[in-house]
């Protein structure tokens, strides 16, 4: 890096930056209410398919619930764990994560400054990419840690993470839901904001 | 309907066969088969195709309507959707009934057991008219009535599961030809004697059969929020041995009243071989019966008042009461009569004359004015106020030969079936003509129409309910089944549509009610729901966790869940001679996941719906192993859901493994 560049990180950031800093924490906060994902399966006998959404912090299945009972009815065949909510420990700390960042994300807004912003926007990407892939890795544990006891037995695999896969008589899928676009827009949001700001920083130190 | 509209119908409905066909030909490769050659290829005409373009409903297409017909001797009621003609159900009421475990747990025996006579069981039912219940004279799509003729009893079917839930039976009366009919709010249910017996059953010579015999008219009070008759409410109306009839309540105008046909004044009782006359002519030589018109709201009045005593298990108001009291009163009516119907406005009361070609139409208004002026033609022999005949009438009918009974369509139209003709009249309520007839295959009983009995008839299809069937179906040895026929009604000649072959037993009455004022549930919720009693069973357990077996004082209690594909427990070892209860849950929350469970030689089955508890005591009388098993095709290892009932013998020698 150029050494007279360095003035510029730790330049506060101009009005205009402070204000969309402070906007991006609410479709952060907002990702709270909304599923961030929705795995989803369809088959022959349930017409109406049977879905389970997951929050940052909770799992919720629809038809009242009822639909994850269901989808743990039909894995028990297969001897798959059970999925609930002790089985997904990562949801104890999602919130927590997305709360800290809410809050360094004030911090900026606050008396931020460049440097401050991009090491805000480095670690929102990491904690999302990070939560992508525990996903990722719990379904691979639930599709690869089956009952040897269990009444059908299947090779081990690695449950849809993004799109559809054909299990069976199940069509399943996988897809973002809302609030991972609302986590997503925080994320973009960031990244927009801290190129925008390093660029036209470096671009008023050139021409000064 | 006119025969251009049937024509643009059938253009229409041809183009999208043939659309249809020739795309499906094409699909197939095959060469495209126009609906003209498959109209000659099976015989039909256009009305047969307008005929199937109104019934024929797609795989996953509901009904409009839901009818409920009695199942005649299987004591059952029948369940079917219209215009598709389609079964749905068979609900088990009087009778027990394996697939629904009816009369196999203990709660179902219990039903059964609180309908029979002291001490004997009944195994047959002769279901005969269904009544829906009713909030201010309409359908509410809440329950449904149905009596039992051969052994006077009426059950309560709750439309939230389409289970019984209740059965009420009179030591006062023997049997019932007269059931279901309710008041407008379902304050009542309603069930009159058909066959005069001594009230209460003592004994008496047919000789006292003037002096002895009675019939009498009970009104089952109804507990709307608890879902039951209770039977302390409830009271009746002693009335000469006259053979009453069905019901029909008044409503609007003749709200408070109700009006029972009653066809052997002339008290006959056979005795052919002493020279007499057999009932059917003896009870035939009048040629007026007597039209009951009974002020119900005074009754009860009366009952609650004291004056009612009390019979075996019921309060009656003894026939000089009912007198005295203004409760009830006689209109002369034609020659045997088999129907009364109040019309949608409860302004008038029309009666069929089985023995006589007239529908007789009688105006409360005037049979109010000459109740009110005490203006009676006479009294009859146990001094019941008659009206005069024909100051209680607005007119007659000209009807045919055999009206029976009568429906309306809410348009001006009342409906009667011609048993003799075996046809179906429709007639104007303006001016009493009939205007157009339609032959039915065969011996035409009741009819239904959505709604007839209430104030607001839906009048799109008419079922005719047929008591023979002689030349409609492939022959099926010489029992034949009875035929229901179904004829849309909107059209300026009705329309033959559909005939359903009923081979249960004979479908006496059916009503109708549009599909979506019922709202059963998809599955009983949460989890441990007692069927009958809608709450949660005392006996649940929620989860397997909870499911065990305990030793107390009155025998082995198993605690057991059930869900595909297994049970838990599903080893059961205990002692001959133990008392064994054991009270089951489907854990299953999903639509249609329903387990059985069967003991083997030990007579036990029962259907498990999704969350419903079931209880079963027996006694493990005899040593050995028992498999139990599910009786549904739950799952893919439906065969698999299985467990053993070990009852170990009386002093055997080995260690018991049995429940301590």
């Amino acid at each position: 890096m150029d050494e007279k560049d360095l003035p510029v990180l730790y330049r506060p950031l101009d009005r205009t930056a402070r204000i969309i800093q402070l906007l991006l924490i609410v479709p952060l906060l907002l990702s709270f209410v909304e599923p961030l994902w929705r795995v989803s399966l369809r088959a022959p006998q349930y017409p109406d398919g049977l879905y389970m959404d997951i929050y940052s912090y909770k799992l919720e299945g629809g038809n009242d619930g009822q639909d994850i009972n269901e989808i743990n009815e039909l894995n028990h065949y297969i001897g798959m764990q059970r999925i609930e909510r002790d089985a997904f420990a990562d949801l104890d700390w999602i919130p927590f994560a997305f709360g800290i960042l809410a809050l360094l994300a004030l911090r900026v807004a606050a008396i931020g400054n460049l440097s401050s912003l991009i090491d805000l926007t480095v670690l929102s990407l990491y904690v999302s990419v990070f939560s992508m892939f525990r996903f990722a890795y719990r379904e691979y544990v639930f599709g690869h840690n089956l009952d040897p006891h269990a009444a059908v037995r299947i090779q081990p695999f690695t449950p849809v993470i993004l799109g559809t896969k054909q299990v069976a008589n199940f069509t399943t899928s996988a897809m973002p839901q809302l609030g991972s676009l609302l986590v997503g827009l925080f994320v973009i949001g960031l990244m927009i904001l801290t190129a925008r700001q390093f660029f036209a920083a470096r671009s008023k130190t050139l021409h000064a | 309907m006119s025969r251009t509209k049937i024509g643009i119908l059938t253009v229409a409905g041809l183009a999208i066969v043939a659309m249809v066909a020739c795309r499906g030909g094409r699909q197939a490769g095959r060469p495209s088969a126009s609906v003209e050659s498959l109209m000659k290829a099976r015989g039909l005409n256009e009305a047969d195709v307008v005929a199937a373009l109104k019934t024929y409903t797609p795989t996953g297409k509901p009904d409009e309507y839901y009818m409920f017909a009695s199942g005649g001797h299987s004591g059952q009621v029948l369940v079917i959707g219209v215009p598709s003609m389609r079964i749905l159900k068979y609900i088990a009421v009087f009778t027990p009934e394996p697939w629904q475990g009816y009369g196999f747990d203990d709660e179902t025996k219990r039903i059964l057991a609180d309908g029979s006579p002291k001490g004997k069981a009944l195994t047959w039912g002769d279901s005969h008219h269904p009544a829906l219940s009713q909030t201010n004279g309409d359908y509410d799509g809440q329950f449904l009535f149905i009596n039992d003729k051969a052994n006077a009893r009426v059950a309560v079917i709750s439309l939230k599961d389409f289970n019984t839930s209740q059965i009420v039976r009179s030591d006062l009366i023997q049997q019932d030809h007269g059931a279901s009919a309710v008041t407008p709010n379902t304050e009542y249910v309603i069930e009159s004697s058909q066959f005069a017996t001594p009230l209460g059953n003592t004994y008496a010579k047919l000789d006292n059969y003037e002096q002895q015999y009675r019939g009498a008219v009970i009104f089952w009070s109804f507990d709307r929020d608890k879902g039951r008759i209770n039977k302390e409410k409830s009271f009746a109306v002693e009335v000469p041995p006259y053979s009453q009839d069905l019901a029909s309540s008044g409503k609007l105008a003749s709200d408070g009243w109700v009006f029972i046909n009653s066809f052997n004044t002339e008290e006959a009782t056979g005795g052919t071989r002493e020279g007499k006359p057999a009932i059917e002519s003896g009870a035939s030589q009048s040629d007026m019966d007597y039209m009951h018109v009974i002020n119900w709201r005074k009754a009860a009045e009366v009952a609650a008042s004291g004056k009612a005593k009390p019979i075996k298990d019921l309060r009656v108001i003894p026939m000089q009461t009912a007198i005295d009291e203004g409760i009830l009163y006689f209109i002369p009516e034609p020659k045997s009569p088999h129907g009364v119907d109040v019309t949608p406005d409860g302004k008038e009361i029309c009666v069929s004359g089985k023995l006589d070609t007239h529908e007789t139409i009688y105006s409360f208004e005037k049979i109010k004015g000459l109740i009110d002026a005490k203006t009676f033609a006479g009294k009859d022999r146990y001094g019941v106020p008659i009206l005069p005949f024909q100051q209680s009438i607005r007119g007659q009918v000209e009807m045919g030969l055999g009206p029976l009974h009568t429906q309306f369509d809410g348009k001006g139209y009342g409906y009667t079936t011609l048993f003799i003709e075996s046809k179906v009249a429709r007639w104007s309520l303006s001016d009493l003509k009939v205007i157009d007839k339609i032959p039915v295959h065969y011996n035409v009983g009741h009819l239904s129409i959505p709604g007839s009995d209430t104030e607001h008839p839906d009048g799109k299809y008419l079922v005719a309910l047929d008591k023979w069937s002689i030349d409609r179906f492939m022959p099926v040895g010489p029992l034949l089944p009875q035929n229901l026929q179904l004829i849309d009604i909107t059209g300026e000649k009705m329309q033959l549509l559909y005939d359903l072959p009923i081979g249960l037993g004979e479908p006496h009455y059916a009503q109708m009610i549009r599909a979506d004022l019922v709202k059963p549930w998809a599955f009983y919720k949460p989890v441990g729901i007692n069927p009958v009693t809608h709450d949660k069973d005392p006996f649940a357990v929620t989860s397997e966790k909870e499911a065990r077996m305990e030793r107390r004082g009155d025998g082995v209690h198993v605690y057991m869940t059930a869900i595909r594909s297994h049970y838990v427990p599903d080893q059961i070892v205990v002692k001959q001679g133990d008392t064994v209860h054991i009270h089951l849950t489907n854990l299953e929350q999903t639509k249609d996941a329903t387990h059985g469970f069967a003991i083997d030689s030990y007579n036990i089955n029962l259907s498990l719906e999704p969350g419903k508890t079931n209880n079963v005591t027996f006694v493990a009388d005899r040593p050995g192993v028992f498999p139990f098993y599910c009786t549904e095709f739950c799952s893919a290892l439906h065969l698999e859901m299985a467990g053993y009932l070990l009852v170990e013998p009386k002093g055997g020698t080995e260690s018991s493994a049995a429940v301590r």
